[in-house]
C-alpha cells in the first residue's frame, strides 16, 4: 500500500514536469502552428544552466527554478526572435518545423560545447532524499515538484481566464487573423508565447536535471512531453496539464508492475493510437484544430 | 507514350553524368577508404531520393524513415546469417518487410500536417526502441554482426569497387522508377496534391491513395538501401536506425534542394563528406548541421539545385525558378 503511495506521488511529480514542458509546447502550436522540436532541448538547457548555477551559487530550489526559467524564456525568445519570425513572414511552415529541429541540433552541441558529455549530478543539497514518515519512504523533493507543477498549472489557467492578457493569448492561437482585426498585436503575442513557455521549460529543465541527471541527451525526456501534449489534445493548456500527469503515472505505474524494457513501445503505440482514435485528445470535446 | 518519359530522362547531361559515376571506381581504385565513403555515400543517396519523393514532391514530412531504413537491414542481416537464405531472396524480402511496416503506419495518412509529422516520429521511435530492445533478433544495442557478403549469379561481391556496381545498378533502378511515377498522371496528381490538397480532392483524385502509395514506394526503397548497408559493412546496430539517421537524411534533401532528384544525390555526398570530416574535427562541429539547416530554410529552401537554377537563370526570382523548373 506505501509502495503504491510512493509511487503514486513519485509518477504524478514526474507527470507535472512533463505538464510543464507540454503546456509551453501546446502554448507554442496553438499560437504559430509549429511543431517545435527543439523545445524538450530548451528544457536541457535549463537543467544545466542550473547545475552550473547550483554549484556556484548554491541558491534555494525555488531561486533556481526561477532565474533558470528566466534564462531560458530568453534563450527561447532569442530563437523566436532571430529564427522563426523572420520565416513566419514566408509562411512555409513545413519549413519552420525542419528549421527548429536545426534548433534543436544547435542547442545539443552548444551544451557540449559549454558542459561537456559526462553527466553531471546536481550538488547534494539539491538530490532528492528519502525520509521515513510514519512507516511510510516520503521524498520531499517529489512533493514539492508536484507542489510547483500544480501551483504553476493553477496560475496559468488562472492567468488564461482571468487576464487580458491571457485572454488574448488564447484568442490569438484560436484565430491569428480575428485576433488581430480585434486589435490584439499578434506579433507581441507570440513573443509572448515563447517567453512564457520558455520559462516553464527552463525551471522544469532544473526540476528534471535535479533528480536524474543534467547533460545534454536530457531533451529525450522532454520528447515524451511531447507525448503529453498529444494525449490532452493539441493546444489545450488544461488537456497537457492532464495529459502530462496522465502520462507519468502510467509510465511510473507500467515500469513498476509491467515490463520496464517495453514500456516505452506500449506508451507511444498508444500515442498513434490516441491520434487516430481521438485526434482532439482524450479530453477534448471540441474539434481540433482544422488545419 | 511509354517510351516518353525515358526520352526525358535521356538528355545529354544525363547521359554525362551516369557514364562518369561508371567510371569512378576505377580511378578510385587505390584507395580503398575513398571507395568505401563513396558506397556509402550511394546508400544515403538511394534514401535522399526516397525522402524527397515524399518530401519534396508529396510535400510530406516523414520523420520515422530511417526506421524503415532498419527494417531492411535487420531483415536482410537475419534471414541471411541465421536462415541461410540467398542474398537475392533477403533482398526482396527486406523490400517487402519495409513495405509491410508502412501498410502498417498507413492508417496515419488520415491525420494532417502536424499530426501526421507526430505520427511518423513516433512510429521512427518505437521502431528504434525495437531494435534496441528485441535482441533476440537484432542483438539489441551491441549491434548484429556476420552479415555475409551477398552473392549474385555465383559471384560473391566482397570488393569495394565490385560492391559499388551493385550500389550503381540499383541507385539508377529507384531513380528511373520515382523518375517515371514523376513523369506519370500520378505525378500530375502530386503536384495537385502539394499545391491544393482540398482542391485536389475535389477534383477526384484519391489523396488518401496518393499518400499511401508515396508511404509504400519510399519504404520499399528505404528497405532495398537497408539490405544494401548491411551486406556492405557486414554490421549493423540500432543508432544507424534512430532519429538521427532520419534527420540526416532530412537534411540531404533539404540541402540539395526540394523537389530535385540531381539535388538529393548531391546533398547525400555533401551531408556524408561533412559527417567524415566532423568525426576527424570532433564531436562539437555537429554544430554546423544545425546552423546549415537553420540557414538553408531561412534563406534558400529550395537547396543547392535552387541556387544553380537562379544562377543558370540570373533572374531576380531565380532561385524558386530555378525549383519548379526541375519539377515535371
Amino acid at each position: 500500500m506505501s509502495e503504491l503511495l510512493g509511487l503514486l506521488v513519485f509518477g504524478l511529480a514526474i507527470g507535472s514536469i512533463y505538464s510543464l514542458i507540454a503546456i509551453g509546447f501546446s502554448m507554442i502550436y496553438r499560437a504559430t502552428g509549429l511543431l517545435h522540436f527543439a523545445h524538450p532541448d530548451l528544457m536541457m538547457i535549463g537543467g544545466m544552466v542550473g547545475y552550473t548555477l547550483a554549484t556556484r551559487t548554491q541558491v534555494p530550489m525555488p531561486l533556481l527554478f526561477l532565474l533558470s526559467g528566466l534564462t531560458v524564456a530568453g534563450l527561447s525568445w532569442l530563437i523566436d526572435r532571430v529564427g522563426f519570425r523572420p520565416m513566419r513572414r514566408q509562411g512555409a511552415l513545413l519549413n519552420l518545423i525542419i528549421a527548429t529541429i536545426g534548433w534543436s541540433i544547435i542547442l545539443v552541441n552548444v551544451a557540449l560545447f559549454v558542459w561537456g558529455t559526462a553527466p553531471l549530478s546536481y550538488p547534494e543539497a539539491y538530490l532528492p532524499k528519502g525520509r521515513m514518515i510514519g512507516g511510510i519512504v516520503v521524498v520531499p523533493q517529489n512533493l514539492a515538484m508536484l507542489g510547483v507543477g500544480l501551483v504553476a498549472m493553477v496560475a496559468l489557467h488562472l492567468f488564461f481566464t482571468r487576464t487580458v492578457v491571457g485572454q488574448a493569448l488564447r484568442a490569438t492561437a484560436e484565430n491569428p487573423v480575428a485576433a488581430q482585426l480585434m486589435g490584439i498585436r499578434i506579433e507581441r503575442m507570440m513573443t509572448l508565447t515563447f517567453l512564457l513557455s520558455g520559462f516553464l521549460a527552463g525551471g522544469a529543465g532544473v526540476l528534471v536535471a535535479s533528480i536524474v541527471y543534467a547533460n545534454f541527451d536530457l531533451g529525450l525526456i522532454g520528447i515524451k512531453s511531447f507525448a503529453a501534449a498529444v494525449l490532452g489534445g493539441f493546444g489545450q493548456v488544461g488537456g497537457a496539464m492532464v495529459g502530462g500527469l496522465l502520462l507519468g503515472l502510467v509510465e511510473t505505474l507500467g515500469a513498476f508492475y509491467v515490463s520496464s524494457a517495453y514500456k516505452d513501445i506500449i506508451a507511444y503505440s498508444l500515442l498513434i493510437l490516441i491520434l487516430l482514435v481521438r485526434p482532439q485528445g482524450l479530453l477534448g470535446a471540441g474539434r481540433a484544430r482544422p488545419d | 507514350m511509354a517510351i516518353s518519359w525515358l526520352r526525358r530522362f535521356w538528355t545529354p547531361t544525363s547521359v554525362v553524368t551516369v557514364v562518369a559515376l561508371a567510371a569512378v571506381p576505377p580511378l578510385l581504385s587505390g584507395s580503398p577508404y575513398h571507395l568505401f565513403l563513396l558506397n556509402t555515400i550511394g546508400v544515403f543517396a538511394m534514401l535522399a531520393l526516397g525522402l524527397q519523393l515524399v518530401l519534396g514532391y508529396g510535400g510530406i514530412l516523414q520523420l520515422g524513415y530511417a526506421g524503415f531504413f532498419g527494417l531492411g537491414a535487420y531483415t536482410s542481416a537475419i534471414l541471411t546469417a541465421h536462415h541461410g537464405w540467398p542474398f537475392p531472396a533477403a533482398f526482396g524480402a527486406a523490400m517487402a518487410v519495409a513495405v509491410a511496416g508502412a501498410v502498417l503506419m498507413s492508417p496515419i495518412v488520415r491525420l494532417r500536417d502536424v499530426n501526421f509529422a507526430m505520427a511518423t516520429f513516433v512510429f521512427g521511435l518505437i521502431l528504434e526502441l525495437v531494435y534496441n530492445q528485441w535482441s533476440d533478433m537484432t542483438n539489441g544495442p551491441i549491434g548484429f554482426r556476420g552479415i555475409p557478403a551477398p552473392t549474385l549469379l555465383g559471384v560473391t561481391i566482397v570488393e569495394p569497387h565490385h560492391y559499388y556496381y551493385l550500389l550503381f545498378a540499383a541507385g539508377l533502378a529507384e531513380y528511373l522508377l520515382i523518375f517515371r511515377l514523376l513523369h506519370s498522371p500520378f505525378g500530375t496528381a502530386l503536384r495537385a496534391m502539394r499545391e491544393n490538397e482540398t482542391a485536389c480532392r475535389t477534383s477526384g483524385v484519391d489523396v488518401t491513395r496518393l499518400k499511401v502509395t508515396l508511404l509504400l514506394v519510399s519504404s520499399a526503397v528505404a528497405g532495398a538501401a537497408g539490405s544494401l548497408l548491411a551486406h556492405m559493412n557486414g554490421f549493423v546496430s540500432p543508432p544507424t536506425f534512430g532519429w538521427a539517421t532520419s534527420v540526416a537524411v532530412l537534411m540531404m534533401v533539404v540541402l540539395g534542394g526540394v523537389r530535385s532528384l540531381p539535388g538529393a544525390i548531391v546533398g547525400a555526398a555533401v551531408i556524408r563528406l561533412i559527417v567524415e570530416q566532423t568525426s576527424v574535427l570532433g564531436q562539437h562541429s555537429n554544430i554546423v548541421f544545425g546552423v546549415a539547416l537553420v540557414l538553408f530554410m531561412a534563406f534558400l529552401p529550395s537547396g543547392l539545385a535552387g541556387l544553380a537554377g537562379g544562377l543558370c537563370a540570373r533572374l531576380p526570382r531565380g532561385a524558386r525558378v530555378g525549383a519548379r523548373s526541375v519539377t515535371p
